[in-house]
């Protein structure tokens, strides 16, 4: 039976409630553990992530899933305790960022290791800490897709077969050729997230269409950024996005889109994302962008599909 | 090989370094995880361990023993974020307080459960977490008749001990004598036993401390720092203590003394979150032990050695 695989253990489907599918509780580089700045803040990091989660419950939230993987902030413990204080399910992801995001240990391992580094952690637990993984996060940089960056793409592809979890990407440049990649593997298009899609850079409605007809899953995932006080090159505006959820909703794919914030509740000295920490948090998904996307929708039983029964069909480990 | 079993995992003997042997990072009678009031509070929980953590850390304190046990605050996930990112090692405890704290799920259990429970957490891991407990806390209510149930957890301790190596800790100080016997009735060394709040205001008794002694017990005086400000009845000024110290030490009992202050970093709605802190041991404490002429290779000896000695799972 399907079940979602939360850091606290498994919870049934119908558990899941609204669910934000691609956010992060803490992101940064990996090697920030060693820097002792992020030991003394603890109690403030602490403070931050329980705020973000207590508000996010409070505005009807119920799941989170932190798609920063292995090395990029992470913290098992630190989002157990988070998890039992603020009552939210937080689902922690298996696999990298980009290439550059990745700790030079992995960068010289092999499919197979990868692959089976994946089912580890979704099957057995992340480390020692006995907590597993609950989807698969893979990712290239916005230059191209390096061979390093096919392979992970490979090994999530392999690992989402044998375990049943879902792969949700970074890479909206080429996310025709990613998603390209996940499905020559033999990988169902239904346990494919496509993310980013709402890059506004390389913001394009015919390819959203193309891959919705793949059977893919299509994110659209920076809500709450706007391009007037983000310094990140892919945001533009709320009104935007829903104007092209809009446009995908006409087409036919309602049944096919999410939608999600990608936070970083604290962000642990990642250069480009530290001038704006703080300003939104994953409650402003609920708070700011859904009445946004309410006024092109008109459809309350659709923004519910959105944020409840779309997550519920992809998250839970098919078993 | 004898090892500590800190929330993070067992380390070597040598590793612990200056050690408070009888403290709580939370404390809060059963129940406490019910009200809505902690989980808001969270943060601020957290932040106030944290800092008192790092603060015991840069005085120069290396290990932390919790002598919550279960349902009374123990909350390990916490703690296991606390020693990360304290670096502070951290030995939580099995076992329970006294008769009043003991969650009605256990108290109608048998002593083989007991035992089994007490054995289980020290060799499998408290609850799902998979985390080791790394000694035995039994207590009793002081100033009343050992209850059957406070009696019925001593002879588990006892013999959780026994199996696991694991040393016993106990509150109820006016039952030191009964306390004793209990577990060595059930054949736990003497060595394996701390008998502690041994300097509770109300119940000083220095030949009875030096019999324990004898016996080869620890003797603890735990309540450093429960001075004037405390409306605990057990409170007293530290130099009394230092007296105390001094007696035993004169009487030849430099082997046998446990020192520790007995703090809630964070108490949970059962008495107000104290005035003094685990870092007060090293602040304040041990400058005044040598101020009363206590040497410097005595202090180490007990708050280094001592708990060397008896805390290691042997």
């Amino acid at each position: 039976m399907p079940y979602v695989q939360t850091i606290n253990g498994r919870i049934h489907p119908e558990q899941m409630g609204v669910t934000a599918m691609h956010e992060h509780l803490l992101w940064g580089p990996y090697g920030w553990e060693y820097d002792p700045e992020w030991l003394l803040a603890m109690p403030k990091v602490v403070e931050k992530c329980f705020n973000d989660l207590v508000d996010y419950r409070n505005e009807g939230g119920m799941t989170f899933v932190d798609t920063s993987g292995v090395g990029l902030g992470r913290d098992i413990e630190l989002y157990r305790m988070l998890a039992s204080a603020s009552g939210v399910h937080v689902v922690a992801s298996t696999g990298f960022w980009a290439q550059r995001g990745v700790a030079p240990y992995f960068q010289v391992k092999d499919l197979d290791y990868h692959e089976e580094l994946y089912v580890r952690e979704i099957t057995v637990g992340i480390g020692t800490s006995g907590a597993k993984a609950g989807i698969i996060k893979v990712g290239h940089f916005r230059t191209g897709i390096t061979p390093w960056e096919e392979m992970h793409f490979r090994a999530a592809a392999r690992a989402a077969k044998r375990t049943g979890a879902a792969v949700t990407t970074h890479g909206a440049e080429h996310a025709e050729r990613h998603t390209e990649i996940l499905l020559s593997e033999g990988l169902a298009p239904e346990r494919i997230i496509v993310g980013h899609l709402d890059s506004f850079h390389v913001a394009d409605i015919e390819r959203d269409k193309r891959l919705g007809r793949r059977g893919v899953w299509l994110a659209y995932d920076h809500a709450t950024t706007y391009r007037t006080w983000s310094p990140m090159h892919y945001t533009t505006s709320d009104e935007w996005r829903a104007d092209q959820v809009k446009a995908m909703v006409d087409a036919g794919f309602a049944n096919q889109l999410i939608i999600s914030a990608d936070v970083n509740s604290v962000s642990l000295g990642w250069q480009r994302s530290a001038p704006y920490v703080g300003k939104t948090v994953v409650g402003d998904l609920l708070r700011l962008f859904v009445p946004k996307l309410r006024r092109v929708l008109l459809d309350e039983e659709l923004i519910h599909r959105l944020l409840v029964d779309n997550p519920r069909r992809v998250l839970p480990i098919q078993a | 090989m004898p090892h500590v079993n800190t929330v993070l995992g067992p380390i070597h003997p040598s590793q612990m370094g200056f050690t408070a042997m009888h403290e709580h990072v939370l404390w809060g009678p059963p129940g406490w995880e019910y009200d809505s009031k902690w989980w808001w509070s969270m943060p601020r929980v957290f932040e106030k361990c944290s800092t008192d953590l790092v603060d015991f850390r840069q005085l120069g304190g290396a290990t932390f023993v919790d002598c919550s046990g279960i349902g009374l605050g123990r909350d390990i996930d916490m703690y296991v974020t606390l020693a990360r990112t304290t670096g502070v090692h951290l030995v939580a405890c099995t076992g329970f307080w006294a008769d009043r704290g003991i969650l009605g799920y256990f108290r109608v259990r048998d002593i083989d459960y007991l035992e089994e429970l007490f054995v289980d957490e020290l060799t499998k891991g408290m609850g799902k977490t998979g985390v080791k407990a790394g000694i035995i806390k039994v207590g009793n209510t002081s100033k009343q008749p050992m209850s059957a149930l406070e009696k019925l957890t001593y002879r588990a301790a006892a013999r959780a001990a026994k199996k696991t190596g694991a040393a016993v800790t106990t509150h109820g100080i006016t039952a030191a004598r009964e306390q004793f016997q209990i577990l060595r009735d059930e054949g736990l060394d003497a060595e394996r036993i701390i008998i502690g709040h041994c300097d509770a205001k109300y119940a000083l008794d220095l030949e009875r401390d030096k019999d324990l002694a004898r016996q080869g017990a620890y003797v603890g005086y735990d309540h450093i720092g429960i001075e004037a400000w405390s409306p605990q009845p057990y409170g007293m000024p530290d130099s009394e203590r230092i007296e105390l110290v001094q007696a035993m030490l004169k009487a030849g009992h430099r082997d046998r003394l446990i020192l520790s202050a007995d703090v809630n970093s964070f108490s949970l709605g059962w008495s107000t979150t104290p005035l003094h802190t685990v870092g007060h041991l090293l602040r304040y404490f041990v400058p005044a032990m040598r101020a009363a002429g206590i040497d410097d290779d005595t202090i180490t000896h007990l708050f280094v050695e001592n708990p060397r000695r008896v805390l290691p799972m042997q």
